[in-house]
Formats: structure tokens, C-alpha cells, sequence
């Protein structure tokens, strides 16, 4: 699936990897994503499942990655003019205004990191029906 | 900064994909998977406390495209409407299905709102697919910065093309598999692996059988 999609994604958008040409250290996702996909594959065989659950999920990061790295700096490409294409630069708000968000972003994201560190070390090891009291 | 906007979107999303995944893909197993209702209990409480928490990386993603690039949130909310109500209720359909599940103890009761949390799991996972396929292919912007794209035309890659073509087909396919073989590792890592008979279809799943 992987390859097809690869395939069709070039056939649609050869665009898509004039970045990586022109900036090679982008090259560094698919790489990942190749090396993540093949890891959770023999990470899975040899059982070690923690493992396999980060390949997995470095696997998803890495291919999100590949593609915003692939659509810069187009936020939502035009197939009807390029000229019309929404671009980081024609749809940003103005520099005060991202400056100030950054600032609130920082403060959010701390909050955020700590809540989900609480949950995931609250909810840590395996789950039962008897170790877990809360009903779903 | 808007380079740096751009990085802390792609971050939130792919924060929301990680973790939302494996809730969507134990979503897509829970019938396959859990043969027994025991099984699917354990199931469902090994995503029960987090799922929400997961979802939020979603609405984050919007807040922030409001404040950053009105400009996209506006054309992209306005054209892509009908699949983002879909999208929407597809997400209601998950949470009621986990919530509503354990309110009465009644094997009918309970199939259906498996079957429901399964359903949009399934079809959430396709949607998103399509979604990224729809940004990937490009949309039929005009001057002013809207568009609108019905759900489907002739599934064929034209200037009128639909949400839904063959390459969108092909993405949300991708994203059915990732999501589901995600899950798939989730299952075996998190709940006491004690499924009555699905633990050799579990094995399939994972390993990226399908990738």
C-alpha cells in the first residue's frame, strides 16, 4: 500500500518532492519512515511490543512529516492555478499577532505536556477487566 | 514565524494522529479482535481514559488555524463542509458508542454500540485519509480563496474532481491500514493479551502486513 501510494502520490503531484531536491536534509523523513516500517515489522516477530508500538508511531510521524515537508510552503495547494494556492505567507495573520500566540502556544503546550505525562504514568502497564475500576 | 507556525501545526497534528490512532484503530478491531465481551471490555478500558484527552490535539490544531492562517481556516471550512460534518459526526458516533456502552447491561444494547464505535472508527480513519489526499492533489481554488468540491464526481483526477476520487480513495486506504495496524500494536503492548481467538488475527494485523 505503501508503494502504491508512493507511486500515485507522484503521478498526481510531481511536485511534491521538489523540496527534497532542492533542501536534501528533508530526506531524513522518508529515510525514517522506511527504516520505522521495517523496525516494526522485525521489532513485532521478536515480540518486543513496546518497541513495535514506537515504530509504529515514529512510521506515522515520519510520513505526516514527508508530506509537509513535500506540500511547503503551500498550506492548501490550488489544482485550478497555482497562483491561487493558500501559502503560510498569503494566510498568516499579522507578525504581532503570531508572536503573541506563540507566547500563549508556550504556556499551553507546558500545560498540556504535563497533563498527558500525569495520564500516561497514571494509566502505565497493562489493563484488565479487575485492575481497572472505571467503567466504559 | 509563519515557518515556525507551520512546524508547531504539523507537530499537533501528527501528536493527534499518534495518539488518536491507536484509539480509532482499536476502534476498527474491537469486533474482530474481542470475540467475547470480556475481551471487548478490556478492549475499550484500555483506551477509556485517554481517548478524549487524544481528541483534543484536534480541536487544538483548529484553534490554532483560526489565529494563524484565517485566511486557510476560512476557505478550507467553508469548502470542505459536508465532510467535516461527516467527520464530526463520526467522532460524536465514537464517543457516545464508548460512553453509552456500559449504561445498561444488555448483550443488544451493547452490540449496537459497539458496532456504531466500530463503524465511525472505520470510516474516520478513511475520512482523514481522504482529507490529506484532498491537500495532497490540491483543491480548484479561485481568485478570491474559496472553492467547493462536491463529495464525489466522476472519481476520476479532472478540474472538477469530487472529494472522493480514485487517488483520495487510495490515501484513505493507506490510512485504514496504518491506523488499523497501529492499533493492532497498541492492543498487543497495552491490554492483558487474553483474547479468546482473535490473538492469531491480531498477529496479522501488526507487523505491517499491510504497508
Amino acid at each position: 500500500m505503501s508503494i502504491v501510494a508512493i507511486v500515485s502520490v507522484t503521478i498526481i503531484t510531481p511536485n511534491i518532492w521538489k523540496n527534497f531536491s532542492t533542501y536534501p536534509v528533508g530526506t531524513i523523513f522518508p529515510i525514517l519512515g522506511f527504516v520505522s516500517l521495517a523496525g516494526m515489522f522485525f521489532l513485532s516477530i521478536q515480540k518486543k511490543d513496546v518497541y513495535a508500538f514506537v515504530s509504529s508511531s515514529i512510521f506515522i510521524g515520519s510520513m505526516l512529516s514527508v508530506t509537509a515537508y513535500g506540500l511547503f510552503p503551500n498550506l492548501l495547494p490550488a489544482n485550478s492555478d497555482q497562483n491561487y494556492s493558500i501559502t503560510i505567507y498569503n494566510a498568516s495573520t499579522d507578525e504581532y499577532g503570531l508572536k503573541i500566540g506563540f507566547l500563549w502556544w508556550i504556556i499551553g503546550i507546558i500545560l498540556a505536556s504535563f497533563y498527558f505525562l500525569y495520564l500516561y504514568r497514571s494509566f502505565r502497564g497493562k489493563v484488565d477487566k479487575i485492575t481497572t475500576d472505571i467503567e466504559y | 514565524m509563519e515557518i515556525l507556525w507551520f512546524c508547531i501545526i504539523t507537530f499537533m497534528i501528527i501528536m493527534y494522529v499518534v495518539l488518536d490512532g491507536f484509539d480509532i484503530g482499536v476502534g476498527i478491531l474491537l469486533r474482530i479482535i474481542g470475540k467475547t465481551e470480556k475481551d471487548r471490555d478490556v478492549l475499550i478500558k484500555s483506551i477509556g481514559p485517554v481517548w478524549d484527552g487524544n481528541e483534543v490535539w484536534l480541536l487544538v490544531v483548529g484553534g490554532i488555524l483560526f489565529f494563524t492562517f484565517p485566511k486557510l481556516y476560512a476557505s478550507s471550512f467553508s469548502g470542505f463542509y459536508l465532510p467535516l460534518i461527516i467527520v464530526l459526526w463520526l467522532l460524536i458516533a465514537r464517543g457516545i458508542g464508548i460512553e453509552f456502552r456500559h449504561i445498561i447491561d444488555n448483550p443488544v444494547w451493547k452490540l449496537f454500540w459497539e458496532y456504531l464505535f466500530s463503524f465511525a472508527s472505520v470510516l474516520l480513519s478513511i475520512f482523514f485519509g481522504v482529507a490529506l489526499g484532498n491537500v495532497v492533489r490540491g483543491v480548484p481554488l479561485n481568485p478570491e480563496g474559496y472553492f467547493f468540491e462536491p463529495l464525489w464526481t466522476t472519481f476520476t483526477i479532472v478540474p472538477a474532481a469530487g472529494i472522493i476520487d480514485w487517488f483520495t480513495i487510495i490515501i484513505g486506504m493507506v490510512s485504514f491500514f496504518t491506523l488499523t495496524s497501529h492499533g493492532a500494536n497498541y492492543i498487543v503492548m497495552k491490554p492483558k493479551a487474553r483474547y479468546s481467538s482473535g490473538q492469531e488475527t491480531l498477529l496479522k494485523f501488526r507487523g505491517g502486513v499491510f504497508y
